[in-house]
């Protein structure tokens, strides 16, 4: 052969084998299904897939889709969520693939073994700042009352801090509780707390997923600055009936969950109420008529959530959900009474003062192809606050008092939205979308009458206003694996408020790294901005239902904020670690003004409002362990949290009020045996800080035009605003489960101790005299002492 | 697994019997006292005062003392010191939680005041860190004028209302605060024979409020008005309000108008500091839901207020 004829083989295989390595790397085919619960039929969210061989992986939406392109051929396919039996299909990918997979529940007790393909791991995920918490684990924790609370076992994660005792309250990273996207089923939640924030309006039972987002927010979510609570609700067991019922100190709940028809579509029904105003109420009867009187007082509240979903097709699917809570104070009381010269006198009272949620949503789903699929929705969201009080007086026929009062507030939304997930890549994993918003306000509205008949008296009606406002945004994101080591989730959020004519515009961009810098560990990184349009005026530390939830307007500007964190993931066996920084600055806050009073109505809460800054910074150590007999985690928070408003101390930085510059979690549940498990929580805070009159000066006098002098009074010399710091907090609280497996159902005794050393935390100060000792004292209040409670339940 | 649940019943039936809500008394960091002094200087005024207290711990039942030992200095730009002398203690009424206790008066007469002026104070007594303070008194106000509109009249001896309008010069280039002050009675009423009552402002059928639309008047103050120059600052501003008033009677059944007297005050920030946040703290203590107020300190060293005013009057008979 001439040299040229091989030059000419040679470039003729070279090009053949090139254009054969092009069509090979061409050839990619996708794999796409849905996971579930094998017994439930529930969707699987945040299920790993992966590829054993290359790792490359995906894991499923909120609805358990998944989608994950590879190049062809025999491929080993590994599919886990934690707390259930991974599976591994072996398949050959010649074509795109349609697998669903139903995963089983792990027997607890077995021995687990520990390998690094056991979900997706901490140190390869790129969000970061965030936390999923299993349901199961939230129910084994120790309650009060009886009553398992969603919301409190957040406060047990490290950068989330409660209010004060007991309270429900969240406080993320510095922010206050107004700064909380809480989502049920994707629907807002405006007001989320029984009982003045002491529970949260979500029964756990009716709960299948919670995942908290503190920082490195996907640009999916915007419109609060400090958090993002997900919170899903179960689907309903599509196979079969399965209820549940409990009865504790608190309250009594039922759920109810089973096929529409089986494999097909399913519903769940779960509800709640309070019952000691029903038991006690004959007491209470009996105390007014001892009395002479007829009347009857009390408290209740009460949840409902329903939920129901149906396949139309291999493409489609539509879920329907609802929420409705109220609570309730009451008071009917009427006597009469002997009035002068044998005239009878008559009094009624009729008191009632509630609060209440009520949301909706209606949601399709559809598949338009392997790669993309889509979920629209349709929602609703209230929030209504009544006060009312009514009374009269008569003698004989005649009125001669009459008085009703009303104060009342209410936000409701009505919004669309769709959002969009296309997977064209193992690489690259977008998410785009938008949603419309249509918001009605109703910030406090006072009507009252009083008089006699004779004069007719006071009829009016006093900061009567609607307020509308719409709000729109559009988001796109992308999980792109730029290579093994290095993964970015790269994403715009762009929002829109209008608002008595005025209009608002944000881009926020949103950004996370991932570096991987061995398998077992990683340095991630994570920058974003947050816009919130709505403010929430909230006068006290108790989560008063009376916080009102305003718009923005010409002086009061929408809340913007942004936050930087640097943490470090590390994968030990059976142990995830991680280490955070963070730096979050908050602008266009509003609080009230000194010395104004949310009971003063008659001046537009516009005018009873300071604008300021916030900063806030801080370290968090969190160590979780997953899996095994004992499970729990260890959080520790050091941080530090400021405000600056001019019209407060002087224009001078202070301390936030839930500052804490320490904070301690340590939470553990162990398996005993397949019938007994205990947990146990132990947490610590340093004390929150607060204003508190420290001494007392003269006033300058009041001089007349005589020349008169006269002490114009006393000066109560706070020092500095929060410049006082209680007492640390810090309690144990302990839960045991005995269960038990009759025939058909099986019976669950639950008894927990809150506060197991009887710490005297503090709740709040007060000043009083103290007449024995002749000098003004200060006492700290205690809410709960060592506060044991129980709950049984069935379950079939 | 019946022990273990028996023993859990135990300890709960025990542990239930010790529920209940505690109290526990708290001792608070050591309170430092410290000297407060109060002073306010007027163009109007001849004699020139200075009251001097103590700040006490609110778990102190120590009343005040008087104190007389103290040396205070008030001197004029780069212009001579004139020491105030002690005049009188003046003890108010004992009042357990807050004793009343005693301030003492310090005076100086004659000072001359004027416009434009840089005021400072330095005040030291035995016992307690030395005090320091200064002032700027501010300028007359220009282009000030009145006059009376709106006469509504009541029935014989009943109140009388009429619109009020004020109008005067503010500098652009400062941050200005006014006092507002009107008088059911003419200059040499107030002036000569020291009599006067206050005219109180209305907005029927409530006082004169702030609203957003005119962020006029922060506050009242007894029965004057404050008010911030940022809704007008460089205008020539003019404002109206209703003012109520009563006839006088001649003694033969005829009814007649005193004039009323409209004293406006150009008043330095920490004046106007001071008694907005004092005005607040009164009002809002008691209210279990409102948030301290910490009143504004203008006194180096210790508490209180050093404060100027410049006052013009006008005169108007309705």
């Amino acid at each position: 052969m001439t040299e040229t004829k091989n030059n000419k083989i040679s470039f003729l295989c070279w090009t053949l084998l090139v254009f054969q390595l092009s069509y090979l790397q061409a050839q990619k085919y996708t794999l796409h299904g849905f996971i579930e619960d094998a017994e439930t039929g529930e969707k699987l969210f945040g299920a790993t897939v992966f590829d054993v061989q290359t790792y490359d992986g995906t894991i499923t939406n909120e609805y358990g889709f998944y989608s994950l392109t590879l190049p062809e051929g025999e491929k080993q396919i590994k599919f886990s969520y934690l707390g259930y039996k991974e599976i591994v299909r072996e398949i050959e990918l010649s074509d795109n693939v349609e697998l669903n997979i139903k995963l089983t529940l792990s027997n607890e007790l077995e021995e687990v073994v520990i390998s690094a393909e056991k979900g997706e791991k901490i140190q390869e995920n790129t969000q970061m700042s965030s936390v999923k918490i299993p349901i199961s684990q939230i129910k084994s924790l120790p309650t009060i009352g009886g009553e398992v609370d969603i919301l409190k076992s957040l406060q047990l994660l490290p950068g989330v801090k409660s209010g004060n005792e007991a309270s429900a309250g969240i406080y993320v990273r510095g922010g206050g509780p107004d700064q909380n996207l809480i989502l049920l089923d994707g629907v807002p939640v405006y007001n989320v707390y029984h009982l003045f924030g002491f529970y949260s309006v979500f029964n756990a039972d009716a709960i299948s997923s919670v995942e908290l987002f503190k920082g490195g927010f996907p640009a999916r979510f915007g419109g609060r600055l400090s958090s993002v609570i997900d919170i899903r609700m179960k689907e309903g067991n599509n196979k079969s009936f399965h209820g549940e019922a409990s009865i504790g100190l608190i309250s009594s709940k039922a759920i109810l969950e089973g096929p529409i028809k089986k494999n097909k579509g399913s519903f769940m029904v779960s509800g709640r109420r309070t019952y000691l105003d029903l038991i006690l109420r004959p007491f209470i009867k009996k105390s007014f008529r001892d009395n002479g009187e007829n009347g009857v007082t009390g408290y209740y509240f009460f949840d409902a959530n329903a939920k129901a979903n149906y396949k139309l097709s291999n493409k489609d699917r539509i879920f329907l959900s609802f929420y409705g809570g109220q609570d309730k104070f009451y008071l009917r009381n009427e006597y009469n009474y002997d009035g002068i010269n044998g005239s009878s006198g008559y009094s009624r009272t009729k008191a009632d003062f509630g609060w209440g949620n009520l949301t909706s949503s209606l949601r399709w789903n559809h598949l338009f192809s392997d790669k993309l699929f889509a979920n629209s929705s349709l929602t609703f969201t209230r929030y209504g606050l009544l006060s009312a009080y009514e009374g009269e007086k008569r003698y004989g026929e005649q009125v001669y008092e009459l008085y009703a009062f009303k104060y009342a507030s209410d936000i409701q939304d009505l919004g669309v939205k769709i959002d969009i997930d296309w997977l064209p890549s193992p690489h690259h994993s977008i998410r785009f979308g938008g949603n419309a918003i249509y918001h009605n306000f109703q910030p406090g509205v006072l009507s009252f009458k009083a008089g006699e008949e004779e004069t007719g008296g006071i009829d009016t009606t006093l900061n009567q206003q609607k307020i509308n406002a719409a709000e729109m945004y559009i988001f796109a994101e992308d999980d792109w694996t730029i290579s093994r080591r290095i993964k970015a989730n790269l994403g715009v959020h762009g929002s829109m408020f209008h608002v008595r004519g005025k209009n608002y515009f944000s881009g926020q961009p949103r950004l996370s790294v991932r570096y991987l810098l061995n398998e077992k560990s990683s340095l991630k990184a994570s920058y974003c901005r947050m816009r919130q349009y709505l403010h929430l005026l909230a006068n006290s530390s108790i989560n008063l239902p009376t916080d009102l939830w305003v718009p923005p307007t010409d002086r009061i500007k929408p809340q913007q904020s942004w936050q930087a964190a640097l943490g470090y993931a590390r994968d030990l066996p059976e142990i995830e670690l991680s280490a955070e920084v963070y730096y979050k600055e908050m602008k266009k806050m509003i609080t009230y003004k000194d010395g104004t009073s949310f009971l003063l109505v008659t001046d537009s809460w516009e005018n009873k409002v300071a604008i300021g800054n916030g900063q806030s910074y801080g370290l968090e150590l969190f160590a979780q362990k997953k899996y095994g007999k004992t499970t729990g985690w260890i959080g520790y928070t050091l941080s530090w949290s400021w405000r600056k408003f001019e019209e407060i101390n002087f224009g001078q930085k202070f301390p936030y009020k839930y500052d804490r510059r320490h904070d301690i979690s340590i939470v553990v549940t162990h398996q005993i045996s397949k019938r007994i498990d205990i947990s146990g929580t132990w947490v610590f805070g340093t004390g929150n800080a607060i204003t508190l009159p420290q001494g007392y000066y003269n006033a300058m006098p009041v001089i007349d035009d005589n020349g008169n002098i006269y002490e114009a009074g006393d000066i109560i010399d706070y020092g500095s605003r929060n410049g006082y710091r209680m007492n640390p907090y810090h309690r144990m609280d302990l839960g045991i489960n005995f269960k038990r497996q009759m025939k058909h159902w099986q019976r669950v005794w639950s008894l927990s101790v809150f506060n197991l050393y009887n710490r005297k935390n503090p709740f709040y100060i007060y000043q009083d005299y103290d007449y024995i000792q002749q000098k003004n004292v200060f006492k700290q209040v205690s809410l709960f002492p060592v506060l044991p409670s129980f709950s049984y339940a069935i379950k079939f | 697994m019946k022990t273990i649940l028996s023993f859990s019943i135990l300890l709960f039936l025990l542990l239930f019997h010790f529920s209940c809500e505690q109290i526990v008394e708290l001792d608070l960091d050591s309170y430092e006292s410290a000297l407060s002094a109060n002073i306010v200087l007027s163009t109007n005024a001849q004699t020139t005062e200075l009251f001097l207290g103590r700040s006490l711990s609110v778990q102190d039942e120590t009343a005040y003392l008087a104190l007389n030992e103290a040396v205070a200095t008030l001197t004029a730009g780069n212009g001579p010191s004139v020491v105030l002398d002690f005049a009188e203690s003046i003890t108010g009424q004992l009042n357990v939680q807050f004793p009343g206790g005693t301030i003492s008066r310090y005076v100086a007469e004659d000072i001359l005041v004027f416009p434009g002026d840089t005021y400072s104070l330095v005040l030291s007594h035995p016992g307690y860190p030395a005090l320091s303070a200064e002032v700027k008194i501010p300028d007359f106000i220009s282009q000030y004028s009145v006059a009376l509109s709106d006469f509504l009249l009541g029935e014989d001896g009943a109140e009388h209302n009429a619109l009020l309008e004020i109008s005067f010069q503010d500098d652009v280039d400062t941050e200005d605060y006014y006092e507002l002050i009107a008088y059911n009675s003419g200059l040499d009423s107030i002036f000569v024979s020291g009599f006067g009552h206050y005219l109180y402002f209305l907005d029927n059928p409530f006082p004169v409020r702030i609203n957003t639309e005119n962020n006029l008047f922060d506050d009242s103050w007894l029965s004057s008005l404050l008010m911030n120059d940022k809704t007008f600052n460089g205008d020539l501003f003019h404002f109206s309000v209703q003012v109520q008033f009563y006839p006088q009677y001649d003694g033969q059944g005829n009814t007649y108008f005193t004039p009323i007297t409209i004293e406006l005050r150009h008043i330095s920030e920490s004046y106007y500091r001071y008694y907005r946040t004092l005005n607040r703290q009164n009002q809002a203590n008691g209210d279990p839901f409102s948030e301290p107020v910490l009143v504004y300190n203008s006194i180096n060293g210790g508490k209180g207020v050093m404060a100027a005013y410049s006052t013009q009057f006008r005169e108007i008979t309705p």
